[in-house]
């Protein structure tokens, strides 16, 4: 009897742990720009380039402090559930685009269109794409914060060791997948991987889909694209790299994350994302570290997708969340973005600070593929009902328990029963 | 207790008429206050314990998700428990896992049994030693766990590997991953189980050792038949406690496996099938379903337990 009791009473406990870290408040909503309010973000690298601004804004607005609530990405939209169940959300949060509609739509976002109706922000210093991601039935919610594009990160150090050519501009994907094997065999006694791979959805698979000409949902959000045999061609990319031995399989890489093979020096190569700057700057690796674009399939092709500043609608003190979410609209906040290389701010014209700081990477390239060949993330109302399929699925395709072709079928079925629901 | 009173009352009020009523006046009075002394504890249990428990029913039985009203669906997710493989396979893991950990049970007496020899030096040292892994974190002690395990920079396979033996993947093996999650919870619990079975030994009266070994019984003999028998209410107790523990693992199967090891869905029990509905699924009324099965199956089995106690438990 004690047990589901205590069982429980854990449960709440978590809920509390999970909630009770809410600033101070008492009660009543302010209407002033003061008090305390709490900034919600997920990646540890960025959190000295938060920090920044944070200082920032306080020096501009003493009455007002900021409380930077950092958790870590496995756990962060878990915990924002739970903090939406209990009204308890952080003032100001860090959205994406896969989870964006789902709270505007579940009224847990504040509108801000009367500040760029007012001018306090300009809607005009931000790609129209991403305003455009982050607006819901003709209201603005939030403001982007940055974008990110995918590109191939080597180790060149690796790269001379193995005695093979680094990669260029007009690679294709059997120089990639070659190259990589070859590396795999020829260092293999050193434990070093032609490439170890992240194998999720914005790091990988998106990007390979788009290249092979093919699609992950129709454009209207209605339909599953993975019955197409073109973007099936974009998966089984992935499984023949983990066949050719040029990267690690699954099992491994569950015990052995790509990011620390490839930060440790582990593997020549890793297709990832600008978000990476701050923690190769960091990493043992970073002076043998570069980018080059992605491998052509059958076109040069990467997705692109971009965080955004939100706050909550049910924040104590919405002027001073208000307040706060135009600073990190602003130049300032994009410079801090970019100097530190936490993120390439979406801010126009604050670009080149990012990519100069690490002239050694060539960050240009990451510029270069939003400008020149990127394409929309792939999102619906309610986007997280079918990723968790889609790994799921991929899962199996890329351990090789299913065929690309029937995990991918299998996977658009589903996927179209929840897109029907959203649409009922 | 009050079962015991009222027989009491009987008696009393049969040999004595006449002093009956200051005498229920008085244990009127004493129940008043023994109803004080059990109040915060009582308070307690029904405000953390019972109250969640009936949300937790009423939640079973509707539709909840973080982004939608919550809609009564009768017993929709306890029906859809009956037909979900997952359920089943995280039952027969809570099993497996309780049996492994209920194997520390006897090899705790047995440690016990040797900690408490007469003449054995550094007790003080070897039980501190033992005890550690208990008050360790979980979380910490998985992390290591979890290094020591690694089925390419291990400690375990490198050992293996230089006796030219096999390196599984220990982790990400099914049925390996669960065995050695229960390996490392049976290790972590020793300590505990130490430390009843220590304060067990201690109420058995010496002069029983100093009468079985005049009658000649060996120290084996004794262990078997003095030392085991008068433990059994300790024993009893810890295979109460860690069944009830092994129907609720969890944090050792989140942070050991975790939810990106490709053999979780083969791994998991029912508490982190619970978490995965609660939390990441957003589940809610199926999570509080499989509470509730929690809830049942740990009923049944203390039950079960304690009416087997009497075959093999002396109170004496």
């Amino acid at each position: 009897m004690q047990h589901a009791s205590r069982l429980a009473a854990a449960g709440l406990a978590v809920a509390l742990a999970l909630t009770g870290c809410q600033s101070g408040d008492d009660g009543a909503t302010s209407d002033e720009v003061a008090g305390e309010i709490t900034y919600a973000i997920w990646d540890v690298n960025q959190k000295p380039a938060m920090q920044r601004i944070i200082k920032e804004f306080e020096q501009q607005h003493p009455e007002v402090s900021v409380k930077l609530q950092l958790t870590p990405w496995k756990d962060y939209w878990t915990k924002l559930k739970t903090q939406t169940s209990s009204k308890t959300l952080p003032d100001v949060f860090w959205m994406n685009g896969p989870n964006f509609q789902t709270y505007a739509a579940g009224k847990q976002l504040a509108p801000i269109t009367d500040l760029f109706d007012a001018g306090e922000i300009d809607p005009a210093n931000y790609p129209d794409d991403l305003n455009a991601m982050y607006s819901w039935e003709d209201e603005q919610y939030g403001v982007p914060k940055d974008y990110d594009t995918v590109a191939i990160w080597y180790n060149k150090a690796i790269f001379k060791k193995a005695g093979v050519a680094e990669p260029s501009d007009d690679w294709t994907w059997d120089d990639y997948r070659e190259t990589a094997a070859t590396i795999s065999k020829k260092l293999k006694g050193e434990g070093i991987w032609g490439s170890a791979e992240v194998f999720s959805n914005t790091a990988s698979y998106y990007h390979s889909i788009a290249q092979a000409g093919g699609h992950v949902i129709n454009e209207d959000g209605t339909k599953s694209g993975y019955a197409d045999p073109k973007t099936q061609e974009g998966v089984q990319f992935w499984r023949d790299l983990i066949e050719s031995g040029a990267t690690p399989d699954l099992d491994f890489l569950a015990e052995n994350p790509g990011y620390s093979l490839f930060e440790n020096g582990k593997a020549a190569m890793q297709w990832s994302g600008s978000w990476r700057v701050a923690a190769m700057a960091e990493a043992p690796v970073k002076d043998d570290v570069a980018v080059a674009p992605l491998p052509k399939g059958r076109e040069r092709a990467t997705v692109i997708h971009g965080l955004g500043n939100v706050m909550s609608a049910h924040s104590k003190r919405p002027a001073a969340a208000k307040a706060f979410l135009t600073f990190l609209a602003g130049k300032e906040a994009a410079l801090a973005n970019a100097e530190t290389g936490a993120a390439n701010p979406a801010y126009a014209g604050t670009q080149d600070a990012w990519v100069k700081s690490q002239p050694g990477f060539n960050l240009q390239v990451f510029i270069d593929a939003a400008e020149q060949y990127s394409r929309p993330f792939p999102i619906s109302k309610r986007t997280e009902n079918w990723t968790k399929y889609e790994s799921e699925y991929l899962a199996k395709a890329f351990r090789g328990e299913m065929s690309v072709e029937d995990a991918c079928n299998e996977l658009a079925t589903v996927m179209d029963e929840e897109l029907a629901k959203e649409q009922s | 207790m009050t079962v015991t009173d009222v027989a009491a009352g009987a008696q009393v009020s049969a040999a004595t008429p006449r002093r009956r009523r200051p005498r229920s006046a008085m244990r009127r009075q004493e129940r008043r206050w023994g109803l004080v002394f059990v109040a915060p504890t009582m308070i307690g249990i029904a405000i953390l314990y019972v109250g969640p428990m009936v949300v937790s029913l009423g939640m079973s039985l509707t539709r909840w998700s973080t982004f939608e009203e919550p809609t009564f669906v009768g017993l929709e997710n306890h029906v859809r428990i009956w037909t979900d493989p997952a359920v089943w396979r995280a039952t027969l893991n809570n099993l497996v896992y309780t049996a492994i950990v209920l194997l520390g049970v006897p090899v705790a007496v047995f440690f016990a049994g040797l900690l408490a020899r007469p003449g054995l030096r550094f007790t003080k040292l070897y039980r501190a030693l033992f005890f550690l892994p208990y008050v360790a974190m979980p979380t910490a002690i998985a992390m290591v766990w979890r290094m020591i395990f690694n089925r390419d920079f291990g400690i375990v396979n490198s050992a293996l590997g230089a006796l030219g033996l096999p390196r599984p993947a220990w982790l990400t093996t099914e049925w390996l991953a669960l065995i050695v999650v229960a390996l490392v919870a049976l290790w972590m619990s020793i300590g505990f189980k130490l430390v009843i079975l220590l304060a067990g030994l201690q109420s058995i009266p010496p002069e029983l050792y100093e009468a079985a070994s005049l009658d000649g019984a060996s120290s084996w003999r004794q262990f078997w038949h003095v030392t085991v028998p008068l433990l059994t209410p300790s024993i009893f107790f810890l295979t109460v406690t860690t069944a009830i523990g092994g129907f609720q693992v969890f944090d050792l199967v989140y942070v050991l496996l975790g939810q990106s090891n490709p053999v979780i869905n083969e791994s998991q029990s029912l508490v982190y099938l619970f978490y995965h509905a609660a939390f990441p699924a957003d589940d809610k009324g199926y999570a509080s379903a499989l509470a509730l099965l929690v809830l049942l199956f740990v009923g049944v089995c203390t039950a079960v337990q304690f009416r087997v106690q009497k075959w093999w438990v002396h109170y004496d």
